[in-house]
């Protein structure tokens, strides 16, 4: 197939991005022609006594009552629960006593381990902050430098973006075309 | 007929406790979802109990219905995903066995009918191939003759996305009918990009 390709204008560069026109649509007219005989198809069935019968079997208001149920269930529990907690606390149960006692030894060891956990990071960072000041310092001074260095590897990444596309989109003119299900045609 | 309830009217009263009217909802759009879900390839031994699964999903989230848009876009939405979810859980092979002969008038001789069911068969045959969510706009479009705007609502798309796919399905269809089914082209049209 000769393409008339030379004797038109040279094409601008971006026209490569725009989309092309459709290729292999059928179009409308053909899939509503091919489509025909599955469009006359009806189906006729009567179904109103089968839905009624099955909402019928469910009635409405159990959802509700089931969850309202649950609810206060639930709510009852909670009080029970704290009401008991309660009188074995002001009775003076000797269970509850141990609990108690456990809670304040437990929240003793928690205080004395977080301060040393913080001494430990006070250390560490008398350690570190000179050479964290040191860098920043090195930072400072080295900025311009680094800008330039960032400004230039930004347009090489464009430049590398755009050269990329204009390849793609040239390979895309003489790429062989594949359907869907992976074969070429 | 002036007297006839409306849709949201009949709604509300359900929605109000009147479940008896629902009844009348079922009884209008039942022909409706019954062909949607055939032409959304359920087998046809099979659309009575996806009808009714439809209506009765309806009317469990009828309460979510909102009326700026018809019921029957509605009515569409559930029917597709009931039908895809059908197929889906099924896993069946859909082969419409037997076409009954519920279909549309004008057929003058049995041969041709015959002729027909196979055509159909084998058309729905070759729309089982399309993957199900280029095929879902594919059926609206071009068995329920849906308008864009319409398949992107039942869809929950937006509407470049439907175009788009309804494209897709269309090309795959021609190759399709192109690989396995050449005799099914139809002679006198012409194909053209849309």
């Amino acid at each position: 197939m000769s393409r008339a390709r030379k004797s038109k204008p040279p094409r601008r560069a971006w026209f490569r991005f725009k989309r092309r026109p459709s290729e292999g649509d059928p179009g409308e007219r053909w899939a509503a022609d091919l489509l025909r005989p599955l469009r006359l198809q009806e189906a006729e069935c009567d179904v109103v006594s089968r839905v009624m019968t099955r909402i019928a079997a469910v009635p409405s208001g159990i959802p509700r009552l089931a969850w309202a149920s649950s609810l206060l269930l639930a709510c009852s529990s909670l009080a029970f629960l704290l009401s008991t907690l309660l009188v074995l606390v002001l009775g003076g149960d000797e269970g509850a006593r141990q609990i108690v006692l456990l809670g304040v030894s437990s929240w003793h060891v928690l205080a004395v381990f977080g301060r040393l956990l913080a001494d430990f990071g006070a250390r560490i960072l008398a350690l570190v902050l000179p050479f964290v000041r040191a860098l920043w310092t090195l930072l400072e001074v080295g900025a311009p430098l680094l800008r330039g260095a960032g400004f230039l590897a930004a347009a090489g990444g464009v430049l590398s973006i755009l050269f990329s596309a204009f390849v793609f989109a040239g390979a895309r003119k003489t790429a062989p075309r594949v359907n869907f299900q992976g074969g070429i045609r | 007929m002036a007297g006839e309830p409306t849709d949201v009217d009949l709604i509300r009263e359900v929605l109000a406790g009147r479940v008896e009217r629902f009844e009348i909802l079922v009884r209008r759009y039942q022909r409706l979802v019954a062909t949607a879900a055939l032409r959304m390839g359920t087998p046809r031994e099979e659309v009575e109990d996806v009808t009714s699964e439809v209506f009765y999903k309806v009317y469990r989230s009828l309460g979510r219905y909102r009326p700026e848009h018809a019921l029957s876009t509605w009515l569409y939405r559930i029917t597709v995903n009931a039908a895809l979810d059908r197929k889906r859980s099924a896993r069946h092979q859909s082969r419409m066995e037997e076409l009954s002969p519920s279909l549309a008038d004008g057929r003058p001789s049995i041969h041709e009918q015959a002729s027909d069911n196979e055509r159909s068969r084998l058309l729905q045959e070759a729309l089982e191939k399309i993957p199900d969510h280029y095929r879902s706009p594919l059926v609206l479009a071009h068995l329920e003759g849906m308008p864009l705007e319409e398949i992107a609502r039942v869809l929950r798309l937006p509407e470049g996305t439907v175009k788009s796919r309804l494209f897709r399905a269309r090309v795959m269809l021609k190759s399709i009918i192109r690989r396995h089914y050449p005799a099914l082209a139809p002679e006198g049209a012409t194909e053209s990009a849309s």
